[in-house]
């Protein structure tokens, strides 16, 4: 039971929009250096699950436990929890006024406090991680790839060296060949053990990259496993069904 | 030529009168507008029925009638009163302008804050900044590029719009231009010549925004024309 | 000043209607002979070659870049001296007002023109359209549409402006409620009511050019009605 080893606890989580509950009761968590990827069809719910982990979205019901700490009580700071936890979004969401580099250092000038030297030299670094090409530094979001864009906002969440970051759907918005670059970066950073939870459809990376795969279903984790067991030999029938259906799609787009 | 000197100190006189109630106009239209555009956005319910209310009854009327409100109504009805009230035709207009400013500009900076898109404020939550921080780094700095064009506008209608004036006996422009036509009939000569003059201010402005929109421009926020 | 008198309801609201009346004639006949004018310049100026793009590019920078006032000034009072002709005060009215908005209507139809896909332009030609054909045919019916909402928030600033036509003597809407207000010293009755008569003519029309240019408008002219150009 040493929860010490858990970045992420989610114990019963529900959401309901209006009339349609979306997230109904689901239940997992995330050790440090793990990476943890969520996969099941899609509008059902897995960016909703997402969001409520940093409270972008206010859950019903539920615990989530970030490093001990059950974040949806009232008595939290929700500010410097989201400081503590990177997202990444389906569309990059850079802030279009900024430049790359600009908007890696925003985060730790404006909340982290650091002076422009400081943050210009932690952003740098953070860039280079992400193998942004020297010329994009200066650019404006406008004038990226959607691949760069993508690598800026994922070099942006890394600079403020949160205890995990949330991928919603990194690539669905690029077409393969600027995916394929996303990807080698998320797969660099799963191998230095950054804690990552991902949701996305891209199985290859699901198979080379995760520590274990959940199938999200019907508003709830319908079953998990290591990515070959879950990929390979699913046990429920919906997994299989969804696995097929998107494994057909795959075979002919190559992975 | 003692004469040309006569006419265009009258003149230049007026052209003061002008260009004040274009600026005080301009100013005082953002500074009110803004608090109704925050109104019409964050405000309570009735802060935002008062803003749409007010925003819709000026944009819904002519200019001429709300200054005519001003600058004849409003004292004609206080005169009942207090009969001695006057109330200066150059404080009404301006009043007019700026309350009838307002209304069109606070239409301008919703726009413009409303254009921004969400996904960049729910980057900014995520990373852990406030309220405050987010209009600051983040909405400012976009809504406000976006917002010039616009206040080229504007400023353009206040300075012709401000002719209007003329009818409220402020010695504005256009008033002293027909003084000086009906004093030395020379109609057409005088009436051209304001024109051009309201032209080459109006030129003016246009080619000084452009210039700062030319600075200020941000491929992906805003949009370079022509 | 002079005491108030009041004024017998009926005929105060003959002198109000009347007023509107003339507001609405005015702007009718100002938008009409704007569009008539309007039109062709547009297409001087997207079309024309040199010269014709530099008459119509100065004649719409110059009627967009001084008041209507002054252009009142000049036909009513100084074409007489210039040209010996003389315009009676409701055609003065008219001709400034539509000379105007020509100047302006002529920038929405050149929106309306610009937005019309280049491949169509090239499917026209390709077909062995003449200019004049592909202009008639695939152009204009497109982009005339695509301006219907800006030319309708066109037609509600004229319908406003119209008011400016008192300063030469037209006896429209907001001149009315002056008189009437400066006879019964009752500002807010008077004016009150004129506000409600330019209000039920700009309301619905607002509110129908924002549901026309939700369905075809062109992003960035006439999709917000009521706007200031």
């Amino acid at each position: 039971m040493s929860e010490s080893n858990n970045v992420l606890v989610i114990r019963n989580l529900t959401k309901k929009f209006g009339e349609k509950p979306v997230l109904r009761g689901v239940s997992f968590n995330v050790e440090r250096g793990e990476t943890k990827v969520i996969i099941g069809p899609s509008g059902a719910g897995k960016s909703t699950l997402l969001r409520c982990i940093n409270r972008l979205v206010e859950p019903n019901s539920g615990e989530i436990i970030f490093n001990g700490v059950n974040i949806l009580s009232g008595e939290v700071d929700i500010r410097k929890i989201r400081a503590r936890i990177g997202f990444v979004f389906q569309h990059f969401n850079l802030f279009k006024h900024l430049t790359a580099l600009e908007n890696v250092k925003i985060g730790l000038k404006v909340i982290r406090g650091l002076d422009n030297t400081e943050a210009e030299d932690k952003a740098r670094k953070a860039l280079k991680a992400v193998h942004l090409e020297d010329d994009a530094y200066d650019k404006y979001p406008a004038e990226l790839s959607g691949g760069q864009q993508q690598r800026v906002a994922i070099a942006r969440a890394l600079a403020m060296e949160p205890e995990i970051i949330l991928f919603d759907e990194p690539t669905s918005a690029l077409d393969p060949q600027l995916a394929g670059e996303v990807l080698d970066v998320m797969r660099d950073l799963a191998k230095r053990k950054v804690t990552m939870l991902v949701v996305t459809h891209e199985i290859g990376f699901a198979l080379n990259a995760a520590d274990e795969v959940l199938f999200f279903y019907d508003g709830v984790i319908w079953e998990k496993g290591r990515p070959k067991e879950l990929l390979y030999h699913p046990q429920k029938q919906e997994t299989r069904e969804f696995l097929r259906r998107i494994a057909d799609l795959s075979m002919f787009g190559g992975e | 030529m003692g004469y040309a000197g006569l006419i265009a100190h009258h003149l230049l006189g007026g052209l003061g009168v002008t260009l004040e109630l274009t600026v005080v106009g301009f100013i005082g239209g953002f500074a009110f507008g803004f608090l109704l555009a925050v109104g019409r956005t964050y405000g309570g319910r009735l802060s935002r029925l008062l803003s749409t209310a007010y925003i819709e009854l000026i944009r819904g009327t002519p200019m001429l009638l709300q200054l005519y409100i001003i600058g004849f109504g409003l004292p004609l009805f206080i005169r009942r009163y207090h009969p001695s009230f006057v109330m200066s035709p150059l404080l009404a207009a301006s009043l007019g302008m700026v309350l009838n400013s307002a209304a069109y500009q606070a239409e301008y900076i919703r726009g413009a804050f409303n254009s921004i898109d969400y996904g960049q404020i729910e980057a900014a939550l995520s990373l852990g900044m406030s309220k405050w921080k987010i209009i600051r780094h983040v909405t400012f700095p976009q809504a406000f590029r976006i917002m010039l064009p616009s206040w080229t506008n504007e400023m353009v209608y206040l300075l012709k719009y401000s002719s209007l004036a003329m009818l409220l006996a402020v010695p504005e422009l256009m008033y002293k231009a027909s003084v000086v036509a009906s004093e030395t009939f020379l109609y057409a000569q005088i009436y051209l010549l304001v024109a051009g003059i309201y032209l080459v201010f109006a030129t003016l402005i246009i080619q000084a925004m452009r210039r700062v929109e030319l600075r200020l421009h941000i491929p992906g926020v805003t949009t370079i024309k022509r | 000043m002079i005491s108030a008198t009041s004024v017998p309801w009926n005929i105060a609201v003959d002198m109000l209607l009347k007023g509107a009346k003339m507001t609405i004639e005015l702007s009718v006949l100002s938008i009409l002979l704007g569009l008539i004018i309007g039109l062709p310049v547009a297409l001087m100026e997207t079309y024309g070659n040199k010269t014709l793009r530099y008459i119509a590019m100065v004649y719409e920078g110059t009627l967009r870049g001084i008041p209507l006032l002054a252009i009142y000034f000049i036909i009513f009072f100084s074409m007489p001296l210039l040209v010996g002709v003389g315009l009676p005060a409701f055609w003065a009215a008219v001709v400034g007002l539509g000379i105007r908005s020509s100047a302006y209507q002529s920038q929405i139809f050149r929106s309306g023109i610009q937005a019309v896909g280049g491949g169509q332009i090239e499917a026209a030609l390709s077909l062995g359209m003449s200019r004049m054909q592909m202009i008639r045919y695939v152009v204009l019916p497109q982009a005339l549409r695509m301006a219907i909402p800006a030319w309708m928030n066109e037609y509600i600033i004229v319908l406003k402006d119209t008011s400016i036509a008192l300063a030469i003597g037209i006896v429209e809407l907001t001149r009315q409620a002056t008189y009437l207000v400066s006879i019964t010293a009752e500002p807010f009755k008077y004016y009150g009511i004129a506000a409600l008569f330019y209000l039920a003519m700009v309301l619905p029309l607002t509110y129908l050019a924002g549901h026309v240019g939700r369905k075809y408008g062109i992003k960035g002219t006439g999709g917000a009605a009521n706007v200031r150009i």
